[in-house]
């Protein structure tokens, strides 16, 4: 009997904690209430939809990964150049979690830019690097030997090669968050979102007339990183992440002297038997040669100091 | 008052126990069931998963590139009931609803235009007594 009570303390405590940490899960959102409200007007007569808006909620932010990055920089014309990658041997210096993190997804983008241009011994060597720096982060699960062999015996293949790489990078999320460390996930993710932008920037030469597609892809990434804060703002009580904010609201400023026109509203076509929606609207970039030039070199500053 | 500590700590480690083992199994869920879904699409690697309840929702916000065509999959374990799937834009005009679809897990987009967007997700709730709950997850893949 008294270790039933005692069980039940002990569950208790344990379901009390629990909805305590479920409750401060909601709570940190409190900033998407705005949104919620707004989207609550535009819906009011749906009963069940304002009921549910009561209740616990979770937030994921999406950044392009590296490989959807890579993909855009080869689809607007990019070409490859091995002088913009990380070199393997810098990670020999990164000690710090922060620094071990930012590289994991750098080098993860590496990979994946070098992959998508048929770099196969880049992308084995920069796969070697990216286990290195998750044993040393803790997740050394990560890239097996099986991975490495796998990745070795398709080095041709490079469907099966991305495929590899994207399924790394999904389970170095995975294992952060299985970890409970969300943070270290949120620092590899920044690493390959600043690392992408890099390589884009830098393929222009800081030249708006460069190539117009890729200009016009980079300027556009000023929406993700809007959505890059929105993650770092919910662990901005990790030093490290409060360090990566004032990064990117630094670059922010450079971002915001650009501007994007809507001069329509969305619209969304659907085709239910292809299953298919089609989402249009009308809207163009206004940037200046200088502006542009500005953002490319704020970009290789903090790159820069994340590899450093 | 060390026992009162020991217990607590026996605690922590229990629930710590606890939603490893949650995460693990919603891992292999997004990995062996979720990604699969995705073909012939490319999955862009990104890891959107969860343990939900009836009655929860969830927000997934991501941005689509002009000119990219992406198939998103929004799918949960068995156990749980019918997922409403919305996507609405950064102006909460609604752009598609899975309930005037059979609540389909999964559907394609194509982007004609640069935007930002937020998927949300609506675990029906049965109201029965005993709550349901299972992983949920939510992935994009890439047109190659």
């Amino acid at each position: 009997m008294q270790f039933i009570n005692k069980l039940t303390l002990y569950l208790t405590s344990g379901l009390f904690m629990l909805f305590a940490f479920s409750y401060c899960t909601c709570e940190s959102k409190s900033d998407q209430s705005k949104t919620q409200q707004e989207i609550v007007d535009t819906a009011i007569n749906d009963k069940q939809l304002v009921d549910d808006f009561e209740k616990s909620k979770f937030i994921f932010y999406s950044l392009p990964s590296p490989v959807e990055t890579a993909m855009l920089i080869k689809r607007a014309g990019g070409g490859f150049d091995q002088d913009l990658l990380n070199e393997p041997g810098n990670a020999s210096r990164y000690n710090s979690n922060l620094k071990m993190a930012l590289n994991l997804g750098i080098y993860t983008a590496n990979m994946s830019y070098a992959s998508l241009f048929d770099q196969a011994q880049h992308t084995v060597n920069y796969m070697g690097t990216c286990r290195n720096l998750a044993g040393n982060l803790g997740i050394l699960e990560l890239i097996d030997e099986e991975t490495i062999r796998r990745l070795e015996e398709n080095m041709n293949n490079r469907d099966v090669v991305i495929d590899i790489i994207s399924e790394t990078f999904m389970n170095s999320n995975a294992y952060l968050t299985e970890q409970n460390r969300p943070a270290i996930a949120a620092m590899v993710l920044t690493g390959g979102w600043i690392e992408g932008l890099y390589i884009a920037t830098s393929l222009t030469g800081g030249d708006i007339d460069n190539n117009s597609e890729l200009v016009d892809r980079i300027v556009y990434q000023k929406l993700s990183l809007n959505t890059l804060l929105s993650l770092l703002e919910t662990h901005k009580s990790d030093p490290d992440i409060s360090y990566l904010i004032d990064r990117m609201e630094s670059l922010q400023e450079y971002f915001n002297v650009m501007s994007i026109v809507s001069k329509s509203d969305i619209e969304a076509e659907t085709n239910p038997e292809e299953k298919i929606t089609i989402i249009r609207s009308q809207s163009e970039v206004e940037v200046t040669p200088e502006a542009f030039r500005e953002l490319c070199n704020k970009v290789r500053e903090i790159r820069s100091e994340f590899i450093s | 008052m060390n026992r009162f500590y020991v217990k607590i700590f026996f605690v922590i480690i229990l629930l710590s126990g606890f939603s490893q083992i949650a995460a693990s199994q919603c891992t292999g869920f997004a990995r062996n069931i979720a990604r699969p879904m995705l073909e012939p699409f490319r999955h862009d690697g990104n890891f959107n998963a969860t343990y939900i309840e009836e009655g929860e929702r969830a927000e997934l916000y991501k941005t689509f590139f002009r000119g990219e065509e992406y198939r998103l999959v929004v799918t949960a374990v068995e156990a749980l009931p019918d997922i409403r799937v919305r996507v609405f834009d950064e102006n909460q005009h609604l752009l598609f609803d899975n309930a005037n679809h059979e609540y389909t897990k999964v559907w394609d987009f194509v982007a004609e235009t640069t935007s930002n967007i937020m998927v949300q997700v609506i675990v029906h709730d049965l109201e029965e007594e005993s709550v349901k709950g299972g992983c949920l997850a939510i992935l994009f893949g890439v047109k190659d």
